[in-house]
């Protein structure tokens, strides 16, 4: 290996040399076994149920083996996924009904991606029309909305107070309809699934999932293998409640991108079955407009915000109303509300979601659940008021800057907001910025934004066994995904500091189902939900070294006070000079390594405090005077998420989320036929994400924060970038222009006539 | 059909498909995985080779009609040895998912190599047909502007 230090990621080499292997990387070689290629052929229909499929033409095609349709295909079990993006009801190729456009409604198999592409082509389906009605927007579905009581893991309705009355009795009032556009997650790996049926009744499967042992579960349940995995503890015995039979074995590859959309797919489902069909190992393949259809992507939200504040400032009362999309299945809500009520002093509050199923595929999880529309709307509406009463959109929110959590009168774990806000403000000269509308010479008339950032902690259960060698290795066993945003390296530098070793000495072992079941890569809770685990595996190991040191006569510890014995670059090390390599102590042990196991995270790590990741985005934009082009000149994060681990991987995860934030502000939003229920943009020219050149300068200010009661001082960092620059974009168009828009994205022609 | 194709300064002789794009080509016939699929329609960048030293989306290139010297990222470095650019990417985390990166590399040395990694604006410009979902958008443009850096220095 070449200079070390070049990189921390452990994947970095072979991700920079083509030698990582994405799931459409892997050969037979890989894999283990030949497999054949499947393509799925989904539906042109959004409501109907197929009359006929006539596969005569696609067997034509020299190379075609097989094709599935619900005709043929195997009944599967019932599946309850707890990634919520559950497939429920939608289970595929069950029966001739379509409820939903580019449903999944045969599987080509063939000897070859190119034959199997061009027989699917060839499936000719005739449907009978289903006259019900269709929505597809929320617009569409006023008579469909439901209230909730639950919103993905976030309460679906709050109230304290006497929200209305303190609201109708403010002197200052705000009252606005706020909407975010439905777009999907866009990972630039479209995504591959391979499957293969063992003899012993198993099934092999070769994917890229962000929890495993939730799609490991989903397999187990939808073929009846019995309880798939082993889940942690109280998952199995509430959810399970027997025994778990280990015949699923997934083999997590590295994702190309994720963000929430690598749970429950659909594709991995069919490669199963159309293995289990076909009788040999079928790998399928998702085309990029398929992406668009087949997996999850973020809801269209709309909300009523109303805000009432007394005449000094200080916000009295909170009332959010978010109207959320759903699709034909599925129990996520997009969790908007909760997070309104946790950023600001306020006296009464009153939350409600709602609920339209709309007649497309279920919504999902996506970078940022939630927090996204919920801070867009709540961070407009305070800059709204601030520049009402003539206060500096800053100064308004430090007057109502929360010492304890407001939601629940905790106190918080940490909470370095005003930090943020200092920092933030200084990298972009907030203080003493140009007033809002001043046209430089270049005829680009500039704006400046800010949006406080929030996002709560779920510690989820994760289990991981670690391991010393005489080797002088720690190994570390868990089921811990790997979608770009740097867990794995972040988690070897934390085992290799809980540990006492080398970093190099760290390993990590991560893709079998049989291993233990680390948590998901899902909520910014990865790293830090494993890394709990890491670190009382590793106290547990250093126990039992201590007391094999102790009792060790070839010791030089031996007889000596177990609890004065720390450990240090792979050393024990003691008072008065006293050390041992950890490998001498077991080279000297009958088994010549130890190992320790630990299960953390159970009561998801509910805690007498209020625990949040806190930030402050502050923005520059430019807008063409004549053509009103926004540009995103400079957007300055900065972030207080506990101690970092690896602060390059760090800040570079979040830049990527600001640039997600200004994506959302600016330029995603998938469109949907309001006639047909076909997204009119599916592919990578029309659902337009942010480019090199979209991208001015971005500053990520890592604010130094520890939770000292936390094992590890961590907090998630993945999300806690994406919801700033929405809004702070927002108001920064409306300083530089006066133009209030209360939608996102925002286009041109949304501020066309208002000539600065 | 028959054809002959230098990739990797490696001569092949085959049997194809006229249908063949020179992505699948690569992948599915060569074995040269590190070209990725992002899109197959010419909107991703990520499965950017160089033909004859410019770069080619792969995705749009009938494999029956080329002509030239194919290179891809299996071409210019190794992990051992890798090239500046390959280098420069890791020294500044210039990737997260990876999936894009050979693609931005590819990319990234024509880039550089055509003469339009000067102003920054200039090398974002040419940059932005390769998207990056995680967007370590600006991790890349400060590799490249070193990876140019030191490759001027060894001309």
């Amino acid at each position: 290996m070449g200079n070390e230090t070049l990189t921390r990621r452990i994947e970095g080499r072979a991700k920079v040399c083509g030698n990582a292997r994405y799931v459409d990387d892997i050969r037979a070689e890989q894999f283990g076994s030949d497999f054949d290629h499947g393509i799925i052929v989904t539906s042109t229909k959004a409501r109907g149920v197929i009359r006929r499929i006539d596969s005569s033409t696609a067997f034509k095609v020299p190379g075609v083996l097989a094709v599935f349709t619900h005709e043929n295909a195997p009944r599967l079990n019932k599946i309850i996924s707890l990634s919520m993006a559950e497939l429920a009801d939608i289970r595929p190729l069950q029966g001739p009904e379509v409820r939903h456009y580019g449903q999944p409604i045969a599987v080509v198999v063939a000897e070859s991606p190119t034959a199997a592409r061009e027989g699917a082509n060839l499936v000719a389906v005739e449907y009978e029309d289903d006259e019900g009605d269709t929505a597809f927007s929320l617009a569409a579905a006023e008579k469909r909305l439901k209230p909730v009581k639950r919103a993905g893991m976030a309460p679906g309705k709050i109230s304290s107070g006497n929200p209305e009355q303190d609201f109708e009795a403010s002197p200052v009032k705000h009252d606005a309809v706020y909407r975010n556009a439905p777009h999907h997650h866009n990972t630039m790996e479209p995504g591959s699934a391979i499957a293969r049926w063992d003899d012993d009744g198993g099934v092999t499967v070769q994917a890229a999932v962000q929890w495993q042992h939730v799609d490991t579960l989903v397999i187990g349940q939808a073929f009846g293998l019995g309880l798939a995995d082993r889940l942690p503890g109280f998952i199995a015995r509430k959810m399970l409640g027997s025994e778990i039979s280990g015949k699923v074995r997934l083999k997590n590859t590295l994702a190309g991108g994720a963000f929430g959309r690598n749970l429950t797919m659909v594709h991995v489902l069919l490669a199963c079955m159309a293995a289990k069909a076909h009788g040999r190992a079928v790998k399928i393949s998702v085309s990029r407009e398929q992406c668009f259809t087949l997996f999850s992507f973020r809801a269209e939200v709309r909300q009523r915000l109303r805000i009432g504040a007394e005449s000094n400032g200080k916000l009295k009362s909170l009332i959010v109303e978010p109207d959320v999309a759903a699709g034909i299945g599925g129990s996520f809500v997009e969790p908007v509300g909760a997070w309104s009520c946790h950023i600001y002093n306020h006296e009464s509050r009153h939350l409600q979601h709602r609920v339209a199923r709309l007649d497309t595929q279920a919504p999902g999880w996506m970078r940022a659940p939630g927090g996204s529309s919920a801070m867009f709307a709540l961070e407009t509406a305070m800059d709204d008021i601030a520049r009402d009463r003539g206060i500096d959109p800053l100064d308004f929110r430090l007057m109502n800057f929360a010492e304890s959590d407001p939601e629940s009168g905790k106190e918080w774990h940490s909470n370095r907001l005003k930090s943020c806000f200092d920092q933030g403000a200084e990298a972009i000269g907030w203080r003493d910025r140009y007033e809002g509308g001043t046209l430089r010479n270049d005829g680009r008339v500039i704006g400046y934004g800010m949006a406080t950032c929030w996002e709560t902690h779920f510690q989820f259960p994760a289990s991981v066994r670690v391991r010393l060698t005489e080797a002088g290795e720690g190994i570390v066993f868990a089921t811990l995904a790997e979608m770009g945003q740097g867990g794995w390296a972040a988690l070897t530098t934390l085992a290799s500091r809980s540990l006492g070793l080398p970093r190099e000495a760290i390993r990590l072992e991560t893709d079998a189902s049989n291993l233990p079941a680390g948590a998901g890569a899902i909520a910014s809770t990865g790293t830090y939900s494993n890394g709990v685990a890491i670190h009382e595996a590793s106290m547990k190991l250093h126990r039992i070294l201590r007391r094999l040191a102790v009792r060790d006569r070839k010791s030089p510890f031996y007889g000596k006070d177990e609890d004065a014995i720390k450990f240090e670059d792979g050393n024990l090390v003691g008072d008065g000079n006293l050390w041992e390599p950890i490998t001498d102590l077991l080279s000297r042990h009958p088994k010549r390594e130890v190992e320790a196991t630990a299960t953390t995270g159970r009561t998801f790590g509910r805690s007498r405090k209020a625990k949040a990741t806190f930030g402050a985005c502050f923005v520059e934009v430019s807008i063409d005077a004549i053509t009103h082009e926004v540009r995103v000149e400079h957007m300055v994060g900065a972030f207080a998420g506990g101690r970092i681990i690896e602060p390059v991987i760090a800040k570079n995860q979040i830049s990527g989320g600001m640039i997600w934030g200004l994506g959302q502000a600016l330029m995603e939003e998938s469109t949907i036929d309001e006639r047909t229920g076909r997204w009119t943009n599916g592919n990578l020219a029309e659902a337009l994400i942010p480019t090199q050149a979209d991208v001015g300068k971005v500053s990520v200010i890592l604010v130094e924060d520890d939770d000292p009661d936390h094992p590890v001082g961590m907090k998630g960092l993945s999300e806690i970038g994406v919801m700033g620059p929405g809004p702070a974009i927002a108001n920064a168009i409306f300083d530089a222009l006066g133009t209030r828009v209360r939608h996102l994205p925002i286009r041109i022609d949304d501020l066309m006539g208002e000539a600065a | 059909m028959k054809k002959t194709l230098s990739v990797n300064g490696v001569i092949h002789e085959m049997e194809l498909d006229p249908r063949t794009t020179l992505l699948d080509l690569l992948r599915e016939t060569l074995d040269l995985t590190g070209t990725k699929k992002g899109c197959d329609h010419g909107q991703c960048g990520a499965c950017t080779v160089h033909v004859d030293g410019k770069a080619v989306l792969s995705c749009l290139q009938l494999a029956a009609t080329l002509d030239g010297n194919v290179t891809t990222i299996e071409g210019i470095g190794t992990e051992d040895a890798p090239h500046p650019i390959q280098e420069a990417f890791l020294k500044h985390d210039a990737y997260q998912c990876g999936f894009c990166t050979p693609g931005q590399i590819m990319s990234a040395l024509s880039c550089i190599n055509e003469g339009n990694a000067g102003a920054s604006e200039e090398i974002k410009r040419t940059m932005s047909g390769n998207l990056c979902r995680c967007a370590a958008y600006k991790n890349i443009l400060a590799a490249i502007e070193s990876a140019r850096d030191v490759m001027e220095a060894q001309k």
